[in-house]
């Protein structure tokens, strides 16, 4: 299924414009990076993708027919979103907050079927959280929680996935487990996009990324072409150099003048 | 499995406290005397004696207004808890009860004597101020960046301007001012069968839309931005929300006068037993509110028989300690409310 936006634009009443001409293509089997400085619009265009916000011009197509053509029900079908954070404090099991992902697909009185059970089994299954299913969510450390948020937009058998910064709480052990899984799934023909702020990791996961400044789209392709040194210059304003080769090493330059003080004292 | 046995385990108890008060009084049936009339009368076969009187005509309507009333209260508490997401939020916490009081106080006293049947006048007064005050303090604690404080210190600004208006009318009531207090107090002394036909059909409306919403109050569970991401019609929910909170308050209120801490505590307890899943929440919040109400108004009237104690006092003196612990419990796990 794919997902395209053309020329989109989108302004908040109190705020002026957030996108303007954005263009944006999701494809089956590819993980597309989303980056951009804070303000950027990445949030927005998400939400917009997921048709929660209407662009004011340009369209938005899922599998060729305008996005705001469908029910909000059969968007979610469709186009599931991870957010940024999610609420620790409920008291859900693991199978009661991935259930959720099947609101989509319940009928009038939301009644379980067992192919709702059966999928939240397989989409818990695809996160390796099978042995998280009667723990409480409130119980979970910060890398089981984003799993299982993960596989109840799973359990919403949507074909494109949304994902807003989930690495954002994560330590770096848990972080290369969800870019892993993110590539599983892309494999299994998944459209994912994955906005983020990860300059260095994420990049060596991506088939795709797109720079976002101002609410524009500045680059978009190759990761190493998109993230080079004049982009991260114009975009962020820091003449951060990062280079990414296939054999998964990477180098990073930090701005001139930079201090390291701190780096040269822990290498002591 | 636990949470299975609940609901069937709360109906069996309701239905046993049910025919334990319909004997209780200052006329002693015995149980089984009890069952027995019942069951004759349910076939057609009552006696129609005295005893038949005294348990058909008074005690079986208050009995069953006690279990509706306490039902309404506790399915708006489990609305309201939803329509904030704050499990410390309920008609009487978030002002809404003393709106309704108000508007019911109002039409009570503009209206007296001046229309030949005006309790509909009295509970559309009630519905009126209901509706406003949970609107207004749903619209108040939404501009706040947490809604769950700002929840609470609307609903305490709300609710005191509201008994203060109340007051202010009071004051100007004259002769029936001891009526009207003693009607603010809360209690089922003037049960009928008038009045249970009023509840009973606010009662299975709100169960219903409560029941029929509850996938999306499910959803809503996780927050409004990700129920809006997995389709819910979030601006939709939160008016029948308002709905379940205001009409049958505002309804019951009319009635009965201001019973508290039902809708608060009832709903929290229920989610200890059956967990959060709106669509077990919901039918074992409604049991749990009947089958207290039903103790504490057989209490009321046998605790100082033969003077009645306004069961609105009995269930302060147990919810408001029972809300003090639950705020204690949120505040020492550093929940923002």
């Amino acid at each position: 299924m794919i997902l395209e936006a053309s020329n989109i634009t989108f302004a908040y009443p109190e705020n002026g414009p957030v996108l303007s001409g954005v263009d944006l293509r999701l494809e089956p089997g590819t993980v597309t990076g989303l980056f951009g400085p804070n303000g950027s619009g990445k949030s927005t265009l998400l939400r917009c993708l997921n048709g929660v916000l209407r662009p004011e011009s340009g369209q938005i197509k899922l599998a060729g027919r305008p996005l705001h053509d469908f029910p909000a029900r059969e968007i979610a079908r469709c186009v599931a979103v991870v957010p940024q954070e999610s609420r620790a404090d409920l008291s859900l099991t693991v199978q009661e907050m991935v259930m959720l992902g099947r609101y989509p697909h319940t009928d009038l009185w939301g009644d379980e079927t067992p192919k709702d059970r059966d999928v939240v089994t397989a989409s818990l299954a695809k996160v390796h959280a099978e042995r998280l299913t009667q723990r409480p969510f409130n119980h979970l450390s910060g890398g089981e929680r984003q799993r299982v948020v993960i596989a109840r937009a799973l359990a919403q058998e949507a074909e494109v996935l949304l994902l807003d910064e989930p690495a954002t709480h994560l330590d770096i052990a848990h972080q290369l487990e969800l870019y892993q899984l993110l590539r599983a799934l892309a494999f299994q023909k998944y459209a994912i996009l994955l906005v983020s702020h990860d300059l260095l990791l994420a990049p060596l996961f991506l088939d795709r990324a797109v720079l976002l400044a101002g609410g524009a789209v500045i680059a978009s392709g190759a990761p190493g072409e998109v993230l080079s040194a004049d982009h991260m210059h114009a975009t962020f304003g820091v003449d951060l150099v990062v280079t990414w080769t296939d054999d998964l090493r990477m180098t990073v330059q930090l701005p001139r003048g930079c201090s390291t003080k701190r780096l040269n004292m822990a290498a002591c | 499995m636990r949470s299975r046995l609940v609901l069937p385990g709360l109906a069996a108890l309701l239905a046993t406290c049910c025919l334990l008060a319909l004997g209780v009084g200052s006329v002693h049936v015995p149980p089984t005397e009890t069952f027995h009339r019942f069951w004759a009368a349910l076939c057609g076969r009552g006696t129609g004696d005295l005893f038949d009187a005294i348990l058909f005509q008074t005690r079986l309507p208050r009995i069953i207004l006690a279990a509706a009333v306490g039902a309404s209260l506790a399915l708006a508490g489990v609305a309201a808890q939803s329509l904030f997401q704050n499990p410390l939020a309920g008609p009487h916490v978030i002002g809404v009860s003393n709106g309704a009081a108000l508007g019911a106080v109002a039409g009570m006293l503009i209206f007296a004597g001046r229309m030949g049947d005006s309790h509909w006048v009295v509970t559309l007064c009630s519905l009126v101020g209901g509706i406003a005050t949970t609107f207004g303090v749903f619209v108040l604690a939404r501009r706040a960046r947490h809604l769950g404080y700002a929840l609470l210190l609307a609903g305490i600004a709300v609710g005191a301007l509201c008994a203060a208006l109340t007051a202010g009318v009071l004051y100007l009531s004259g002769e029936q001012l001891a009526n009207i207090v003693f009607w603010l107090m809360g209690g089922l002394w003037r049960a009928n069968w008038r009045e249970v036909e009023m509840v009973v059909p606010v009662l299975l409306m709100t169960f219903l839309m409560l029941r029929f919403f509850a996938p999306e109050m499910n959803a809503a569970l996780i927050g409004e931005r990700s129920a809006r991401d997995l389709g819910v019609n979030v601006t939709r929910l939160q008016n029948v929300l308002i709905g379940a909170v205001a009409i049958p308050t505002a309804v019951v209120v009319s009635l009965t006068g201001v019973i508290g801490f039902i809708g608060l505590i009832v709903p929290h307890l229920m989610r200890m037993t059956v967990g959060e899943d709106h669509r077990r929440l919901v039918p074992a919040s409604a049991l749990g509110g009947a089958l207290l109400l039903v103790i504490a108004d057989t209490a009321a009237r046998t605790l100082a028989a033969p003077a009645e104690v306004p069961v609105g006092i009995l269930t302060a003196l147990i919810g408001a300690p029972v809300f003090l612990w639950l705020l204690q419990r949120r505040m020492n796990r550093g929940g923002s409310g």
